[in-house]
């Protein structure tokens, strides 16, 4: 693999990683938020 | 390029991602129980925010009030959640206004918190939740709204409370409450259901988790010997709606998220079978693939927000 082809492919991969983590994120916050420490 | 800028590159292209990430989800996600965000306008009423009902600085709400004043006859409080320690009633301003829109005088209350400095518990929450109510039907009724009946809904904490109100306190009731709507809402406190706790506080860690965890619900000293006795159970009846129920409870809409890891769905079936057993009306909706926010089902959300209307048409019927 090219080391170009190589580089867009770890893009890739961290823009799905990143994505997947910030929806992760956002979902779990939310529980949290509306749970509130004494269910957290 | 050298290495250290494809590191900063890749490390920016992650967290524009991430922030994407956060940015999409709430816009393909349904609201909070499904109810639909309404475009409200002056023509459609009013809304009078922190009307006090105590002397206490949460002892406050807010009144959603249809234009239409002769047929709003009927009164839709919801009590916001937070697990006890936080939320705001502004929180839930789309909810009240969905309600309001639809001809119902809405309020939405706040109501003391939870702090590590103070002694508030869910008993004296309850208490409070039943002098805003008191207040909130003598505000409408004074602005010339003429609420004669009503339902009573809420989020998380704010379903529990809810539910205390109309399985304990709505006899005291300035009208009579037609409906109960619980997102979310645990139905009880027993650390058994609530920890998983199997030995029946057998063990010394059980027994003072569970005792910990009692006496700051109901702000009642318990001990390890009172878990270990049941005594426990006697002191969290008053908050604990599934003991709480009888006959002649309103009907009740509930909605759960069965992957819930923070108010575990597992504390709150006991419910289901209780209205079961009382033969009280009732619907569980159970959202498969959602936590906590019920966010995650979109037709579940749907069928939600139907049953909702349909709880108030058929219970809460406006003339």
């Amino acid at each position: 693999m090219s080391p170009g082809k190589k580089r867009a492919a770890i893009i890739c991969v961290l823009i799905v990683a990143g994505m997947t983590a910030g929806w992760l994120t956002f979902n779990l916050g939310l529980d949290f938020l509306l749970g509130g420490r004494t269910f957290g | 390029m050298k290495k250290a800028a494809w590191g900063a590159l890749y490390t920016l292209v992650f967290l524009l991602s991430f922030g994407i990430g956060v940015a999409l989800t709430p816009m393909f996600a349904e609201g909070f129980g499904g109810l639909g965000k309404v475009d409200w306008n002056e023509a459609m009423g009013t809304v009078e925010t922190d009307i006090a009902y105590g002397s206490g600085p949460l002892h406050k709400f807010d009144l959603y009030l249809p234009a239409d004043r002769v047929r709003a006859t009927k009164l839709v409080v919801y009590i916001h959640a937070g697990g006890f320690t936080g939320g705001d009633k502004a929180d839930d301003e789309d909810i009240a206004k969905y309600f309001a829109s639809k001809g119902y005088v809405a309020a939405t209350l706040n109501y003391s918190l939870r702090r590590d400095a103070n002694d508030v518990n869910v008993k004296t929450m309850s208490d409070e939740v039943r002098r805003g109510v008191a207040a909130i039907v003598e505000a409408a009724r004074s602005r010339g709204y003429l609420v004669d009946a009503m339902a009573i809904g809420g989020g998380s904490a704010g379903g529990t409370l809810a539910m205390i109100y109309a399985y304990r306190d709505a006899e005291r009731a300035p009208v009579p409450v037609k409906a109960v709507i619980s997102l979310v809402g645990p139905a009880s406190f027993d650390p058994r259901g609530w920890f998983g706790i199997e030995d029946d506080f057998a063990s010394d860690e059980s027994a003072a988790s569970g005792a910990a965890f009692v006496s700051i619900m109901t702000g009642e000293q318990v001990t390890v010997e009172m878990m270990r006795s049941g005594q426990y159970q006697d002191v969290l009846k008053p908050i604990t709606p599934t003991g709480l129920l009888t006959p002649g409870a309103p009907p009740t809409l509930v909605a759960f998220g069965a992957l819930d890891k923070v108010a575990p769905f597992a504390a709150s079936t006991g419910l289901l079978q209780a209205l079961d057993r009382q033969d009280i009306p009732h619907d569980a909706l159970v959202f498969p693939n959602s936590g906590h926010a019920l966010n995650r089902d979109p037709k579940m959300s749907h069928a939600l927000e139907v049953k909702i209307d349909a709880y108030l048409g058929r219970y809460l019927p406006l003339d």
